[in-house]
């Protein structure tokens, strides 16, 4: 068992809006080992994202807070440190890579300052400017002495995401937290990206989630997937035994509405229904409005972590002992 | 950057030289509005004294004032194209050394008052957006509204009656003391003590604008997503709001500030007036009442001049701030 890194476990993320407390993150439970990489899916809205911010303890709107739940990064408490302790944690032991390269930079300073403020404000300026060359370079970027002083106007989408990168790893981080970092870009940049996000791995060591809502990603990038649906995570387990044998029927809405675009299958299935209001979520399993195997049960009780196989968990009531037979493909 | 230092000087050159028809049409303009004007300079300069007709006809034709309006505006531009903005009829001196000396003291004025407003205004506007609706964003908006609606000449009155009248900590009237003779830092300092109250009565309305511009420009560049990866990157807060937010919000406050400069300007001549300011308000309220029309239109010219000198100027440092903006 390879030493864990990442634990999260029973955490609570809510955000307040006018409509009423929107559970955005609702007892998950992650852990990422030392230089795994592991998948977190969902359809926009499971709450994913919301994960990932809640490890760095910082949200895109001042309305969402931690409520409960434990976060350690290498078995210490993240949620008990205070302030100024957390946010050395950012972008030193734990950094972040998002969506759209174009708007996470700063329009106004050239990439290579953005790339070495973080290692600056721990190690003084002379010595970050040269790692942020180092930086630079080690994300694939052509004549990094010369594109340390460009603006990012003057770059290709690629490229930027490519200093997006290198901002959050010029300070070596333990773990990579990378939110659908592929989305804005096109597919020909975006296998690149993913090559540069697993070769970077190897070489420093970190460890990666990968917050997706694309499951080819996943397949190709992580050995562990979670997938999550409604603030929970309904499914984990190695990526090549989940992504063959799915245990929850949401898994398997996934990997249907994915695969019968590439396989020429002859039905073509598509999820019925969208994610339940976060605000206003449905009793017993929050599923079950969009489940093709509902039973009275679902509607009732919600159902436990069940394994399926050594480090395959479903929560589902259709692998409870207690019911006899498989689930249905 | 050779290449985008030589359009930049390319668009300076080309915009001063769409100026000049501007100009022209600024002094045109003047000229006729002023000479259409009821008020006769030969007739305030003799006052109430009954004069002989004789010396009253020699002044007129001293003064170029026999001749009909379209050769006198003809002379005047001919004489403006060449440097010349023709003689004082009041001072009797040289309108340019007139003007000259006069805007010198309304520039030490106006930048004084300008950078006091930028300083206050931007301090003000940026503590406000780091907490919106909080007890400090109550008060920034108070002091903005105050700002806004006291007239500056009134401000001024007030300001004198505290500081100068009832306290007696500063002086009310002119640019330096009349009893005592100052050299070197000492005269300096004397300036400076006669600056302030014209310099903060000139400023407040200014600070005000920032302030509010300052507020809504920050919490804009503060909900960015650059400022969320700056706060990922475990940026300080000082470092996100200076280096991220404040470098994006500027823009928009830098150009408020250049393009008020005329609006400055013309609230300088009121302020100046009450506090006794030797500058060029002061010159052009003196020569609108004495019907001093070379002064008066010497002072609007250098001033139309000043303006589009400013606007370019600050065209200019928009480049500097933005890099994406390019000419």
């Amino acid at each position: 068992m390879p030493e864990s890194l990442l634990e999260i476990e029973d955490l609570h993320t809510h955000i307040a809006t006018p409509r009423g407390i929107v559970r955005a993150v609702d007892g998950v439970s992650l852990s990422v080992a030392r230089g795994a990489a592991v998948g977190l899916v969902g359809e926009s809205g499971s709450g994913k994202s919301m994960t990932g911010f809640s490890v760095l303890r910082l949200f895109p709107t001042a309305r969402a807070r931690i409520v409960r739940g434990r976060i350690r990064l290498a078995s210490r408490d993240l949620l008990a440190l205070d302030d100024e302790a957390m946010r050395r944690v950012r972008g030193g032991e734990i950094a972040m890579v998002f969506q759209d390269p174009a708007t996470f930079l700063n329009p106004v300073l050239p990439v290579g300052r953005q790339v070495a403020e973080a290692y600056a404000m721990r190690h003084g300026w002379p010595r970050a400017r040269e790692h942020a060359i180092e930086a630079l370079a080690l994300v694939g970027l052509p004549d990094p002495d010369r594109l340390y002083h460009r603006f990012p106007h003057e770059l290709s989408g690629g490229m930027r995401q490519r200093v997006v990168i290198a901002m959050a790893t010029v300070c070596r981080p333990l773990l990579l937290i990378a939110d659908e970092p592929t989305t804005a870009l096109d597919v020909t940049i975006q296998a690149q990206i993913l090559d540069l996000l697993a070769r970077l791995r190897r070489e420093l060591g970190m460890a990666l989630l990968l917050i997706t809502h694309d499951l080819g990603i996943v397949a190709e990038v992580c050995e562990t997937v979670a997938v999550m649906y409604a603030g929970r995570i309904v499914e984990s387990g190695p990526a090549d035994r989940v992504f063959a044998a799915p245990g929850h029927p949401y898994t398997q809405g996934l990997l249907a509405s994915a695969l019968s675009v590439e396989e020429t299958r002859p039905i073509t299935r598509v999820m019925e229904g969208t994610v339940p209001d976060l605000a206003a979520l449905p009793a017993g399993c929050r599923f079950h409005p969009r489940c093709p195997f509902v039973m009275d049960r679902c509607r009732a009780d919600d159902p436990p972590d069940l394994t399926l196989a050594p480090g395959h968990v479903a929560a589902c009531w259709l692998h409870d002992a207690a019911m006899a037979g498989g689930p249905a493909r | 950057m050779a290449s985008g230092g030589l359009t930049l000087r390319r668009y300076a050159a080309g915009r001063l030289l769409q100026a000049a028809p501007l100009l022209l049409g600024v002094v045109v303009v003047n000229f006729l509005l002023i000479a259409l004007a009821p008020g006769d300079p030969v007739a305030t300069l003799l006052g109430e004294y009954p004069a002989p007709p004789e010396y009253v006809a020699r002044l007129r034709q001293e003064f170029g004032l026999d001749q009909p309006i379209p050769v006198r505006l003809a002379l005047y531009v001919w004489n403006v194209a060449r440097g010349n903005l023709g003689f004082s009829f009041a001072y009797r001196l040289p309108v340019a050394q007139l003007v000259v000396e006069r805007l010198v003291n309304t520039f030490l004025l106006m930048a004084t008052a300008l950078t006091l407003a930028a300083a206050l205004g931007v301090g003000l506007g940026v503590a406000a957006a780091r907490r919106p609706g909080s007890g400090l964003d109550a008060a920034s908006t108070g002091v903005s509204l105050a700002g806004y609606s006291i007239p500056d000449f009134w401000l001024a009155q007030l300001l004198v009656l505290l500081f100068a009248v009832a306290l007696g900590w500063l002086p009310a009237q002119g640019i330096r003391s009349v009893r005592e003779e100052y050299t070197g830092l000492a005269a300096a300092l004397d300036v400076g003590r006669h600056l302030i109250l014209p310099a903060l009565a000139l400023s407040f309305r200014y600070m005000a604008l920032i302030a509010r511009l300052t507020r809504a420009s920050m919490l804009e560049a503060m909900s960015q997503d650059f400022i969320l990866a700056a706060r990922a990157r475990g940026l300080p807060e000082r470092l996100v709001l200076v280096q991220h937010g404040l470098r994006n919000a500027a823009l928009p406050v830098v150009t408020v500030i250049g393009y008020n400069f005329a609006f400055v300007l013309a609230g300088s001549a009121l302020v100046e007036t009450v506090f006794g300011w030797p500058g060029v308000g002061r010159l052009l309220y003196d020569a609108i009442l004495q019907r001093d029309t070379p002064v008066l239109l010497g002072i609007l010219l250098m001033v139309s001049a000043t303006v589009v000198v400013v606007n370019l100027l600050v065209d200019l440092l928009y480049a500097v701030l933005d890099p994406r903006v390019r000419y």
